[in-house]
């Protein structure tokens, strides 16, 4: 009987010890989660890392033609495809190889004569990069193309003045459907626009609004475009009786550098958009080919309010610009054409009285190394390739044109705080052009003729 | 009695139906001694023209010929078989009793010929296949207890009183049947044509014994005389199930001495091959039919007389395993009615039912849960030396429990669902029961050893075993008990019986690792803590040693799983932590506790025991950090279960056995029953969602979209994409994010397992790396040639958000979860050279015949030849339209397990008699 009593007793013992070393094992820790988190696009930098670039603004047909610009550091093949504006139909698709480092420019009519539709461009590899430009009779337009797709964009510099159009487009690129909200602010604060709170753009086609119907007479305004559901790409096109201008949306920077903010006698101004719910103090900082001019322009934006900076007002010569800004701004400069031009002007020999209209997107932050597809190719016009130096530092730039064969570079040296045109010959074994400097700047070109003109941000190349 | 009807249709003739073998003297004596006189007695039947001229009696071939030569003044004819005695009075009974209610066919009360007491029989009920049931008891007197004339759904044809006009219609018994069963035939078909069928017995008919005749003939005749007599609403549907019940009844009546596979062959095959007669003598009943089905259903059984009497001959050979004295007759029946081990028997039985019912549409699809393949063969070819199709394929050897399925299915007509469910029936059964047995062995009865069965198979631990899905454990939980049964019941007292105890262990042993592995050394491990606990009785070692034994004698028959896996991988694989609940856990160790403090002696030991093995399990089950991995932990939670269930049992038995303490241990062994009550209530969790406690089916309803986005959707595959606990079984890691490739429709239960990564991982994964980085916009272009059709995201994960903006990925609205199609016709398993997609089946690929498939699974020189061996997947020749995986050794080492471990079996079966 004892014994069976210490049996128990042990027994209890055992299983308690087991119990009390099972529990004391530990849980192994749990496996991490994804490293990485939720993808957020790049809201302000391009960079010519990405292989896929949209390109909203394409017209080719019997009013104008379009040229597709890319250029590549490594052998890349390129797909452009140009989506059917009838749902479900397949796109037009064209391809071509660019021995890197290259540039090469395709006429798209050479695909398909689709007239006003949008297109995208993918690089097999990168740093790749491509722009459209597009041409008619009288006019001349284009920027580079997209490649990082935010949820917010912002539009500033436009205009819905008697004798403007502005077009607002959205293209969705992608299969899903998307939905978007346009708001809109001008000089006279935010402008109400229920039509346009809710747009859905069915995958793979776009949308064209015609914003000088829905809110017109305002000289300066400012368009924010939120992508509610899926992808969308803006860009504005801006026409102004025979020529027209096309920017594409940007995010936000408290920095933007402008190395072209006018050209051929065209009167720039400087449009910046707060869209924060604070007042934001803006410095606008003028660059001549000799000097800098500091806080050229100081103002306090109010929330929600765009603000133009009439440059002309203060230089008739060209000048780079950079802004500053106390909060993340957007920013784009258009230039035109005004009723008389002023003597001594830089470009007065060039200058033509008219209807002139160029605008672009600025650059948030300088590089060592740009590229500008369609720079100095033969797609109608004079070329020019501007760069800015806003650092303290004198620098020698490397100008090398990119396309069929081996092509001697030129280089040029850039004071500290200064800008440089370096006009081109248009070519048609140059695609393109590779700019690179010890220091990092800005770089940009233009096109002209003598009817119209165009403006076109360059694409830095991540380091 | 003996007064003779003056009525003109009392006119009879008697034909006695000589069979050749029974002697006629005594059957002509009896007729023409009838007190009601017949106008005629003939001898019918080919054979008996001699004997008939013999005995001077006039002869017909055939009853047909007998009909056509009739005066028409015959109102009846009396079909007699030859050997038949009738009573003087028998025709007469029959006449008058069949005039009297207006019957066409009258039968008469058939009894043996040497004991007129006994019955044979009293008419007849058939069911609806005309299988008949004569509602006798065995050796029943006749008492007079059936006498009364009424309708019956048949009668037996040893003595027939047919109407004449009715005979003429019928043709007389169909010559091609047996006796019972065109005696049945006549009578159906007397009803169909409007006439009543009765049986009269006051017609008393002595009978002698006589050889009865072949089985399949007779259900041969039942087939013939179902086609002949329903109409072909009820045809369509009795005939097939006739027909698999004839072969569940093939399957499961050997089981208590019967053979009747060649019945069921040779009776449909008779069918077969008398089918164009069989529609003549449709043809002219249904011309001149005046009932229909419902008349004919009104005298039948209800379900199958087959298999009622298979049932109750398998409950009888279930009983003779109980002592003699606990079933001794009806009143032994009534008196275990009447115990509670019947009533809670009963109940275990519906809980088992209930708690499994929603299995029998496949296993669920969830965690480790995968439904079986739609194939048994392919599973089993699979398993042994075949084609591993998880991800992108590999060799890696199956587990085996597939193998075992497999076979299962295949016994089960192929029917995954059926298999599905009755393995987890069986297994809830099985483990109760044999719970119930194994605790008997230390005297704990039924109801303790039902309750602590329930517990078994779903208590905490069984429930955490199923909640993950882990099916084959939660089977070869309940195999357990049994393995342990054989180890631990009395050592037979000859050498034979003792090789045959050593055989058993074997193969049940083999049977348990072929189905969960990790469980091989279980039962041996368990016995040598019992040996231990019960000290000092050497005996208890014995145990131990037959299930080392059964398992050293297994390990051959786990080939080729044994010889191929890495079993150090195999037991580290994933992480094992267990986290019991709180109030069940202390329930347990309450229990456990109160048993070993309270219980009376020896059965403290058994508590003791099962706490032990509680606590020992729960530290497997908790073993992560000492390197133990998912089949660790199923081991552990196994031996939990199983510690569960002793303890439980140890419980309650100590409650029912309280006399036995006194004073405080009293109140303590109410409390550890009390306790021992949570953990059997909590078994009740499982009854609502009638899965056995196995997950909720989460990806059949998710993956059903693949079916609309495409017409054959096992020409693709999925990319599954969530937390890892969502997805089907293991999968793999990009930067931190799990996902896994499935098969599409949906996976089965061989893709749970992902093998060691290969090539094709590697590059699927820098194609997600890329998508992570932003690199790429034509995600699906790149998928597709993985063969991937669509994204599920189970979650939203980064993963996924990197999917939304792809050029090529057309996200499904509307659905669950986030899903994407991919838009490429080429997003296919197997693409031929002119773009079309091969279908993937079982683990083939089949399509239109042509010179090249590239076929997207991990390059194998087993299955051909790959003309482009630069990449990860293959090339290979398509021109007779099936591309196949050519077996291994596997192949033949799991064929010698399968009939090593049959042959243990038999020999175990054949030795372990008396002899």
């Amino acid at each position: 009987m004892r014994r069976t009593t210490w049996g128990r007793i042990a027994g209890a013992g055992a299983v308690l010890a087991g119990v009390l070393l099972a529990a004391s094992l530990p849980k192994p820790p749990a496996e991490a989660g994804p490293e990485f988190a939720a993808p957020i696009q790049p809201v302000v930098e391009t960079s010519a890392l990405a292989s896929l670039w949209h390109c909203p603004w394409i017209n080719s047909g019997s009013t104008r033609s379009s040229f597709l610009a890319v250029a590549a550091i490594p052998d890349v093949e390129v797909d452009f495809t140009h989506p059917d504006p009838r749902v479900g139909e397949p796109a037009d698709l064209g391809s071509l190889s660019v021995a890197g480092p290259g540039a090469a420019a395709l006429d798209v009519a050479e695909i398909v004569n689709r007239g006003d539709a949008p297109g995208f461009v993918e690089f097999s590899d990168g740093p790749a990069t491509a722009t459209a430009v597009v041409a008619g009779l009288t006019a001349l337009s284009g920027d580079r193309c997209i490649g990082s797709i935010p949820k917010l964009w912002h539009l500033p510099g436009l205009t819905t003045r008697d004798g403007y159009d502005l077009v607002l487009r959205l293209f969705n690129p992608i299969p899903d459907n998307a939905k978007v909200g346009v708001q809109a602010s001008s000089e006279l604060g935010s402008e109400a626009l229920p039509a346009l709170q809710s747009v859905d753009i069915v995958g793979r086609t776009w949308v064209d609004i015609d914003l000088a119907e829905a809110i017109p007479f305002l000289d300066n305004l400012a368009i924010t475009v939120s992508a509610e559901e899926g992808t969308v790409i803006p860009v504005v096109i801006q026409g102004r009786e025979r020529d027209e201008a096309s920017w594409p949306a940007t995010g936000l920077s408290t920095v933007w550098e402008f190395p072209t903010a006018t050209l051929a006698g065209l009167a720039p101004r400087l449009a910046v958009w707060n869209p924060n719910a604070f007042p934001v103090d803006v410095d606008v900082d003028f660059y001549t080919q000799n000097s800098n001019l500091q806080s050229v322009f100081t103002g306090t934006i109010e929330a929600g309010r765009p603000l133009v900076f009439p440059l002309a007002d203060q230089t008739s010569r060209a000048v780079g610009v950079r802004v500053r800004a106390t909060g993340a701004v957007a920013a784009a400069v258009v230039a035109e054409d005004v009723a008389e031009l002023t003597a001594g002007q830089d470009d007065a020999d060039e200058a033509t009285a008219g209807s002139r209209i160029a605008a672009t997107v600025g650059a948030p932050n300088p590089a060592r190394s740009w590229l500008l597809p369609g720079a100095g190719a033969a797609v109608g016009g004079q070329s020019s390739i501007w760069v800015l130096n806003t650092s303290s530092q004198s620098v020698t730039v490397t100008i090398q044109p990119l396309g069929s064969g081996q092509l001697a570079p030129d280089k040029v040296r850039l004071d500290p705080e200064t800008f440089r045109r370096i006009r081109l010959s248009s070519s048609r074994r140059v695609g393109g052009y590779r700019v690179d400097a010890a220091v990092p700047i800005t770089a940009s070109w233009s096109l002209q003729t003598r009817e119209a003109v165009a403006l076109f941000a360059g694409v830095a190349i991540g380091d | 009695m003996s007064s003779h009807s003056a009525s003109p249709s009392s006119i009879a003739v008697v034909a006695i139906l000589a069979d050749g073998t029974s002697a006629l003297d005594h059957t002509l004596e009896a007729a023409v001694a009838q007190s009601y006189e017949p106008a005629a007695v003939y001898v019918v039947g080919d054979s008996a023209e001699a004997s008939a001229a013999a005995l001077g009696v006039p002869w017909e071939r055939s009853i047909q010929a007998l009909l056509g030569n009739l005066e028409p003044v015959i109102t009846h004819v009396w079909l007699l078989a030859a050997g038949a005695v009738p009573r003087p009075d028998a025709l007469y009974a029959l006449v008058f009793e069949s005039e009297r209610v207006g019957a066409g066919v009258a039968g008469s009360k058939l009894l043996e010929l040497k004991n007129p007491d006994r019955l044979v029989s009293v008419g007849m009920a058939t069911d609806v296949f005309d299988v008949p049931y004569l509602g006798l008891d065995e050796d029943e007197l006749d008492a007079g207890q059936y006498d009364v004339v009424r309708d019956v759904a048949a009668v037996a044809g040893s003595s027939v009183l047919v109407r004449r006009d009715l005979a003429k219609g019928l043709g007389g018994p169909d010559s091609l049947m047996p006796p019972g069963a065109a005696a049945i035939d006549l009578s159906q078909r007397g009803r169909v044509l409007g006439a009543r069928v009765v049986v009269v017995p006051s017609s008393e008919v002595g009978l002698p014994e006589r050889p009865e005749s072949p089985l399949w003939r007779e259900e041969a005749g039942r087939i013939r005389s179902m086609i002949k007599v329903y109409s072909p609403v009820t045809l369509l549907w009795a005939l097939p199930l006739r027909f698999l019940i004839g072969l569940l009844e093939a399957v499961a009546a050997p089981f208590v001495g019967r053979w009747t596979l060649l019945v069921w062959l040779r009776s449909w095959l008779w069918n077969l091959v008398r089918l164009p007669s069989t529609m003549r003598a449709r043809a002219v009943l249904q011309a001149n039919a005046h009932a229909g089905d419902a008349e004919l259903f009104r005298y039948q059984l209800r379900g199958s007389a087959s298999l009622k009497t298979l049932w109750t001959e398998l409950v009888e050979a279930a009983r003779a395993r109980f002592p003699t004295e606990e079933r001794s007759g009806l009143a032994a029946w009534a008196r275990e009615i009447r115990r509670p081990a019947f009533g809670v028997g009963v109940a275990a039985l519906i809980y088992s039912l209930t708690a499994t019912r929603g299995l029998w549409s496949g296993f669920p699809a969830s965690g480790f849960s995968l439904p079986l393949p739609t194939r048994g063969a392919d599973a089993v070819a699979a398993y042994a030396g075949g084609w591993n199709p998880a991800g992108f394929g590999s060799v890696e050897q199956l587990p085996p429990f597939l193998g075992v399925a497999g076979v299962w299915q295949q016994l089960l007509f192929d029917r995954a669902d059926l298999a599905s469910g009755s393995l987890v029936l069986l297994a809830f059964l099985g483990g109760i029961w044999g719970t119930s047995r194994l605790l008997r062995t230390w005297s704990v009865e039924s109801v303790p050893g039902i309750l602590a069965g329930m517990a078994l198979m779903a208590g905490p631990a069984a429930r955490s075993l199923a909640g993950n899905g882990h099916v084959a454990g939660l089977v070869g939980l309940a195999l357990v008990p049994w393995v342990m049964r054989v180890a631990v019941a009395p050592w037979p007292p000859t050498w034979l019986q003792r090789i045959a105890r050593v055989l058993g262990a074997g193969w049940a042993t083999g049977l348990l690792a072929n189905i969960s592995p990790e469980l091989l050394l279980l039962p041996a491990g368990a016995l040598v803590i019992r040996a231990v606990v019960e000290s000092g009785d050497k005996r208890a070692w014995l145990a131990p040693l037959l299930a080392l034994a059964g398992a050293l004698i297994a390990i051959p028959l786990l080939r080729p799983w044994v010889s191929a896996v890495d079993l150090a991988a195999y037991l580290a694989a994933g992480d094992a932590f267990w986290a019991p609940g709180t109030v069940l856990l202390v329930a347990t160790l309450g229990a456990a506790a109160a048993a070993i403090v309270a219980a009376p002696d020896g059965l403290w030991r058994v508590g003791l025991w099962g706490a032990l093995m509680g606590a020992g399990g729960g530290g497997l089950a908790r073993s992560a950090w000492q390197g133990g991995g998912r089949h660790v932990e199923i081991l552990g939670l196994v031996a939990v279960a199983l510690g569960t269930a002793l303890v439980v049992g140890a419980a309650f038995e100590a409650l029912r056995r309280i006399e036995a303490v006194s004073g405080l241990r009293r109140a303590v062994v109410a409390f550890g029953a009390l306790a021992a009550a949570v953990v059997v209530v909590s078994t009740l969790l499982v009854l609502a969602p009638g899965r056995g406690g196995l997950p909720a089916d989460e990806l059949s309803g998710v993956l059903r979209f693949t079916g609309v986005s495409t017409d054959d959707t096992s020409t693709a595959r999925v990319l599954m994409i969530g937390p890892p606990e969502s997805l089907p079984g293991t999968s793999r890691r990009v930067r931190g994010a799990a996902y896994r490739v499935i098969s599409a429709p949906q996976p089965q239960l061989w893709e749970v397992q992902l093998p060691e990564a290969g090539p094709a991982d590697a590059a699927l994964e820098a194609v997600l790396e890329g998508v992570i980085a932003g690199e790429a916009f034509r995600a699906g272009e790149q998928l597709a040639d993985f063969g991937i059709r669509w994204i599920l995201a189970m979650d939203d994960t980064p993963l996924s958000a990197s999917f939304v903006g792809q050029l090529d990925l057309v996200p499904l609205d509307g659905l669950r979860r986030p899903a994407f199609l991919v838009d490429s016709d080429e997003a296919v398993r197997a693409l031929a050279a002119d773009g079309a997609p091969w279908r993937w089946r079982g683990t083939a690929y089949e399509g239109p015949p042509t010179p090249e498939v590239l076929v997207r699974e991990r390059a194998h020189p087993r299955w051909g030849t790959d003309n482009d061996p630069d990449d990860w997947a293959m090339t290979l020749d398509g021109s007779s339209g099936l591309i196949e995986f050519a077996p291994g050794p596997g192949r033949d080492a799991g064929r010698r397990a399968l009939w090593g471990g049959l042959g243990l079996a038999a020999a175990s079966a054949i030795l372990r008699r008396r002899w």
